[in-house]
């Protein structure tokens, strides 16, 4: 890359914007903090930029995190979508699977429909499941399922015919008749968002990728004009939910692949530290102010799915394996008959916790800590909130009236107790749940909270490491900066492998490739450049579930697949039927074009010797200890030091607790030896 | 006693449900059958070493849990004092605190040093136990020998050897034994990471603290539990509901009672009055109906938090042997989920009289399992197609039902196959699936509306087969709400739809090439009365599409503009016209009222001019509504012996509308008794 060049990445979220300006001259980064503005995110974005003063016509690349499509989905503000669909069902989107989330509810209440009746639109059609067409789409029939309505009275449309994932030729052929009717409207074809089988939710994904179009389509032409006024000349790149970026055009066509924008950077970023310090297992625990988000990264490698779910809809875009729990530094704690709880209520950054000041009563885990003073009383969170202890205090005295034997501090730490407690129980999840040992892994803790909570973390987990990055608040930014443009294809195609032509899966792996070039072809994209990562989807007939074989050709021997099938069934599940016939269901292609890797994490500094800024009496398990305070930006690589010891940064305070030991490495993580609590 | 600080009881009560949770995973990673590691027909659970119920996951069933407890004191009435390390314990045994006998449940003892601490438990669904039918399961089973191996409680391994003779003999009988070995296996892998996990919380708090958590998160769970029946008005509440049979050309319905008795913080539950156990697959253990009860109350207490055996302690049950809610040998008990969907029903029935405010009206009642099956002519292979589709649930104070959503007996599978699933893998074309118009019980807050669905037959040999109910008695609304509609099956041949002979069943019935099955599942029970339901939302369903305007206008006395928005003026002058659509009955004493002939059903003798009021005829089945919100159901028989304007009811019936003689009921017609329907057993009473 040339001389004086410069990466920005910009990753909004809730409370805070993070930008991270990297000089690829100097191998340096800046980074930066702005309030972040939920009404408008675009002026953060800006406003981050100019912060880190940077002039955008020597910058090559920016690369944007956003949750405009999550926050729209998730307050129910995405736009009125008009649903297409095949004759009969209509109500699929209604219907779902039947599921409920609570047992015992009598009372529990089915999710709203994506999409009111009167907004669904039966056109005579139909597909088989071979993908013959056993009804062809005729013009009249769209004209006449439309006749009562004005189809530009909508903000969006959805097309979503049965077995489209099959063959899409009709749904194209509504969507382009629809298209002459519906003006500018923008149109969410369910083949094209994602061409998987299983109705409901795929219709639920591309009703929910036509709710968010109108918004980012604005939201990112927002940012492209400023941007070009300000002078830079390339396409602006978005994160996606699968550790990739895309082009904004590619967003504007597919924004439900944004919807883990912000956290799958914080993944990418993380893997690419713990690539750098040569750790292959990690898990990784991203704690804000309202929820935690946690994923594994198994020999460098990360856990995708496809089965995400917002505000209880289900996705089946591909996205890094992310497991949320709600409980982070806004976390309430509160009673409920003589239990006490932390979360899922969260106080939000506002009135956020009650030590904000900002009017929050309820006790948090941000006051509990203040009350252990793990916290800087005197300090001010980023240098933008203003910190009060007493109120921490009257809010965590409010549970007195339950717990009339606990002091003030046995509450603070019962709080942060019960939050690790939790956050463990997620931690599990991504890991023992899956047949991982967490043991076997290094915890990587980063966000606002994550180092505060780290060994605590470790300890109840029984993992011996903790590694805790430079910039631990803005790692979801510099993950940007290391994401590679990529684009995830997919076709079901449902087969008995034993009884396929091998040159099936070939033509398959041909098509989807086509479609990959034409997507890079359209960006002005070099796509002889791409690198291309295929797999299947496979699994023994009756299962529901599938495990996910990587393909090292292009032209992959099905009866090959079935051995290996075999065997990784195997290695998940403990057992495999060599007898039973394999089933293919999905042939994915994701296309790559690769970046240089970006040495983003040296700059400790290297030379002289710790010293504490000061001393702060810490309580650990009930004991008041004196820590020293060491400043991040104080602290050479190559320092070691025993616990206790606090480290203060920008927006993030580690604790070491007593008997771990800390050791910065020479990229300037932090590493902790985790001893006995 | 220890010091316990309540923290400590929140982090091991975490720490003992993050072991179940870890069993759960476990299970589903290593078990050989889709039923388990796809459908999660399986649950864990952890007791303590007095067999008490001490920790559960938010995912295991409660259909499996609940009745565990039963399951542990039969094992521990066995081998009480002969527990050691390395003992592990098995049964299946449906009379004996088992469901039906495919789940199988594990019982492991985990010990510190000498004291035994917890046991680790797990019941799985085995997809075949032997039996008459491959699977086990057979709707025609007349005994319970033709259901499989019944195991009573075993030591499969004794101080850590297997007892293999045992363990062969049980594999012999059952097919596919290498599968059934696989999740036996897996079972014992969940047990073992529980023994291991427990035994590094032991570690850590140490024993007596680990007890003394266990013991106060139950007594909590138990004073709560106390606290909240405290809360209830003294008294007996009543409840009595059906289940549908057939025998012999008789419609024949099996009688379902349950009296409640609260009494200061205890809560006794009596089954007495239910019908003798059938020589058909509705039969179930005490375990299952007791389950079904404490499901209801948990639902009806504090639905959020995971159960333990502190919700059990102030109750008590009482079931005569030999009934269909206590079955005992040789009947089968394969369909022991229709038992404890009605005594759940059963439970919130007489709850709701106490507890008005938590009531909602009735659900489907029954799991509609649809069977298509035969050759595909694709593949030469022959195919069973089998699916469980849901209905509406019912309307409450707060809000009306949803439609087509897995109702509180359900648990949390997926009801719903996806359509192109369906296509995929089966010679069936779903022609349609929608929401059923006018399938919603109406009310203030109506019940959701139940789903229509077709399936057409593509190849030419297959037949037809249904388990299911609330196909003649329909869901119930309550406090004037209406019912629900039926779950109603019929096949389309050639544009012609017949209805099935027996509503609810069918077994083997042959299907042409190109046949519809076209299934229709119930709606739920409406809460409250019609026309007090806000116009407005009487006008979105029309404008939906999801009711008729006549329904609007005539039952809840909604008049809409051509644009489709109330027409504010016109519906008051409906609503103040509209008629009741009950008559209002004196009642009258009588000593029995129930009568038939393997099963038992209500009579509602009424006088001629309560008949010519009504339009009634012999046989038509109605409803009485009294004092309380749920309804009483039964079967009109006109007599001339009555005096005019009356209705005839028993105690019981009395009892449960909280109405005495002479006071006044409303009578509603549910469903008129038509030509093709089969006779009631009516005549070979041997009640009378």
């Amino acid at each position: 890359m040339a001389a004086n060049t410069f990466s920005v990445g910009v990753d909004v979220g809730g409370t805070f914007t993070d930008v991270v300006l990297f000089d690829h001259a100097e191998r340096r980064a800046i980074v930066a903090k702005v309030p972040s503005d939920p009404s408008n995110q675009s002026i953060a974005f800006m406003n981050a930029l100019t912060k880190v003063g940077t002039k955008l016509n020597d910058v090559q690349r920016v690369l944007h995190g956003t949750t405009v499509a999550t926050n729209a989905i998730l307050e129910g503000k995405g736009s009125r979508v008009a649903l297409l669909t095949t004759e009969g069902f209509r109500d699929i989107i209604e219907i779902g699977r039947g599921e409920r989330s609570k047992l015992y509810d009598l009372k529990l209440i089915k999710l709203p429909p994506l999409v009111p009746r009167p907004a669904r639109f039966e056109v005579p059609e139909r597909t088989q499941a071979d993908g013959t067409i056993g009804r062809a789409i005729d013009a009249d029939g769209v004209r006449a399922a439309l006749k009562a309505v004005d189809p530009t009275s909508f903000d969006a449309w959805a097309v979503c015919f049965l077995h489209a994932y099959a063959n899409p030729a009709n749904e194209q052929a509504a969507g382009a008749l629809l298209a002459e009717l519906a003006g500018d409207t923008p149109i969410s074809i369910s083949s094209a968002v994602t061409p998987e089988y299983r109705e409901y939710e795929r219709f639920s994904t591309t009703v929910l990728n036509a709710a968010v179009a109108p918004v980012m389509n604005r939201y990112l032409g927002a940012v492209e004009d400023r941007l070009d006024d300000c002078g830079y000349r390339h396409p602006l790149l978005v994160m996606h939910s699968s550790g990739g970026v895309m082009t904004a055009r590619a967003a504007r066509q597919l924004p439900a692949a944004t919807i883990l924008s912000g956290p799958a950077g914080g993944v990418a970023g993380a893997r690419a530290i713990a690539r750098d310090a040569g750790i292959g297992n990690i898990i990784t625990c991203d704690m804000g102010g309202t929820s935690t988000d946690v994923a594994l990264i198994k020999d460098g490698e990360i856990r995708h799915t496809t089965e995400g779910r917002i505000a209880g809809y289900p996705t089946r875009i591909p996205q890094v394996d992310i497991v949320t729990v709600g409980a982070g530094g806004g976390s309430i704690a509160s009673v409920t008959g003589e239990t006490l709880r932390v979360g899922p209520e969260s106080a939000g950054a506002r009135p956020g916790p009650a030590c904000y000041g900002h009017g929050g009563v309820e006790p948090t885990v941000t006051d509990a800590n203040l009350l252990l003073n793990r916290l800087n009383g005197d300090d001010q969170l980023s240098g933008e909130i203003a910190l009060h202890p007493d109120r921490a205090e009257t809010a965590v005295d409010r549970l007195k009236d339950v717990f009339p034997d606990l002091d003030t501090i046995g509450l603070a730490e019962g709080i942060v107790h019960l939050a690790t407690v939790k956050m463990a129980g997620t931690i599990r999840e991504v890991s023992v749940y899956r047949g991982h040992d967490p043991r076997d892994f290094v915890l990587l803790a980063y966000g606002g909270a994550g180092p505060m909570f780290a060994s605590e973390l470790a300890s109840e987990l029984g993992m011996a490491s903790v590694l805790i990055p430079p910039h631990p608040g803005n790692l979801s930014a510099l993950g940007l900066l290391v994401s590679p443009l990529k684009r995830d294809f997919v076709r079901t195609l449902v087969r008995r492998l034993d009884a396929m032509d091998s040159s099936e899966l070939a033509d398959a792996y041909r098509d989807l490739q086509t479609d990959c070039e034409r997507e890079f072809e359209a960006d002005q994209l070099p796509s002889q450049d791409l690198e291309y990562e295929r797999s299947v989807d496979v699994r023994y007939i009756g299962q529901s579930s599938t495990l996910n074989l990587k393909c090292e050709t292009d032209h992959p021997d099905p009866v090959a697949l079935s051995a290996e099938f075999h065997s990784a069934h195997e290695i998940a599940f403990s057992h495999a039927a060599a007898d039973e016939p394999v089933e293919l269901v999905n042939v994915r292609v994701s296309a790559i074009l690769p970046v240089d890797p970006l040495d983003i994490s040296a700059e400790a500094p290297t030379d002289g010797s710790a010293s504490p800024s000061g001393t702060r009496p810490v309580t650990f398990r009930s004991k008041l200890v004196d820590c020293p305070v060491y400043a991040r930006d104080a602290l050479p690589v190559g320092t070691e030091l025993d616990g206790p010891l606090i480290v203060e940064e920008t927006g993030s305070t580690s604790i070491v607790w007593p008997s771990d030991k800390l050791r910065v490495d020479e990229w300037g993580n932090l590493r902790v030896e985790v001893g006995e609590k | 006693m220890i010091e316990l600080d309540p923290i400590t009881v929140e982090v091991v009560t975490e720490r003992l449900i993050a072991i179940v949770r870890e069993m759960r995973a476990t299970m589903i990673r290593t078990a050989y059958s889709v039923t388990i590691n796809e459908m999660k027909d399986f649950s864990c659970a952890l007791f303590d070493g007095m067999g008490r119920l001490v920790a559960q996951s938010r995912e295991d069933l409660p259909v499996h849990v609940v009745p565990m407890p039963w399951t542990v004191e039969a094992i521990l009435e066995t081998y009480a004092d002969d527990v050691n390390p390395g003992d592990i314990f098995l049964m299946n045994d449906a009379y004996r605190g088992g469901t039906h006998l495919n789940d199988v449940t594990m019982l492991y003892p985990i010990f510190d040093g000498d004291d035994l601490v917890f046991f680790a438990a797990n019941r799985s669904h085995w997809d075949d136990v032997g039996g008459m039918v491959p699977g086990s399961m057979s709707g025609l089973a007349t005994e319970i020998l033709q259901e499989g191996m019944r195991i009573p409680p075993i030591r499969i391994y004794d101080q850590g050897r297997p007892n293999q003779p045992i363990l062969d003999l049980l594999f012999n009988n059952m097919r596919v034994p290498e599968n059934r070995q696989g999740d036996f296996r897996a079972m014992l892998s969940t047990c073992r990471v529980a023994e291991q996990r427990a035994q590094e919380i032991l570690d850590r708090h140490g024993l007596e603290s680990v007890i003394a958590c266990v013991d106060r998160n139950i007594e909590r769970t138990e004073s709560r539990t106390r606290e909240h029946i405290r809360n209830l008005p003294g008294g007996t509440y009543y409840a009595e509901d059906y289940l549908e049979f057939y025998h012999d050309g008789l419609f024949d319905p099996v009688l379902l009672r349950l009296a409640l008795g609260v009494e200061d913080d205890t809560i006794h539950i009596d089954f007495s009055g239910s019908s003798e156990q059938v020589a058909g697959v509705v039969n179930a253990s005490l375990a299952v109906s007791a389950a079904g009860a404490v499901i209801a109350l948990k639902a009806f207490f504090d639905p959020e938090d995971p159960i333990n055996q502190g919700i059990f302690a102030p109750l008590t049950f009482t079931a005569a042997p030999g009934t269909v809610v206590n079955a005992t040998p040789p009947v089968p008990c394969g369909a022991h989920a229709e038992i404890r969907r009605r005594t759940i029903t059963l439970t919130a029935a007489a709850l709701a009289a106490a507890m008005p405010e938590r009531m909602a009206g009735d659900m489907q009642g029954t799991s509609n399992h649809t069977l298509i099956g035969g050759v595909d002519d694709r593949t030469g292979r022959n195919y069973v197609f089998y699916e469980v589709p849901v209905g509406g649930s019912g309307g409450f104070l707060e809000h009306d039902g949803s439609s087509v959503f897995g109702t509180v007996d359900w648990a949390d599978n997926q009801p719903i196959l996806p359509a192109e699933a369906i296509e995929v893998h089966f010679p069936l074309e779903v022609v349609r699936e929608e929401i059923l118009t006018d399938s919603c019980g109406h009310g203030r807050h109506r019940g959701g509306f139940g789903l229509q669905m077709e399936l057409k037959a593509l190849s030419r040999q297959a037949t037809f087969s249904l388990v299911s109910d609330r196909a003649i008695v329909p869901p119930f609304g309550v406090l004037g709400g209406t019912s629900g509609a039926p779950n109603a099956y019929g096949i389309r041949s050639n544009g012609q739809v017949t209805p099935l002979s027996t509503p609810g069943k069918a077994s083997g019935v042959p299907l042409s090439q190109n046949d519809v099955v076209v299934a229709c599942t119930a709606g739920g029970g409406g809460y409250g009365a019609p026309r007090e339901r806000e116009p407005n939302l009487v006008a979105t369903d029309v404008t939906d599409g999801f009711l008729s305007p006549d329904i609007a206008r005539d039952l809840y006395g909604v008049a809409m503009t051509e644009s489709g928005d109330v027409d504010t003026k016109a519906t008051e002058k409906l609503r103040a016209e509209l008629a009741a659509d009950w008559l209002d009955v004196s009642v009258v004493s009588e000593d029995e009222s129930c009568v038939g002939d393997l099963g038992r059903h209500r009579v509602f003798r009424v006088h001629p001019t309560v008949a010519k009021k009504m339009d009634l005829g012999d046989d038509d089945l109605i409803e009485a509504l009294g004092a309380v919100p749920v309804p009483l159901r039964g079967w009109v028989r006109i007599s001339n012996d009555m005096p005019a304007g009356s209705v005839s009811l028993d105690t019981w019936g009395q009892r449960q509308l909280q109405a005495d003689e002479g006071s006044t009921v409303h009578l509603r017609l549910l469903r008129r008794r038509t030509a093709s329907d089969l006779p009631l057993a009516n005549e070979r009473s041997r009640n009378h």
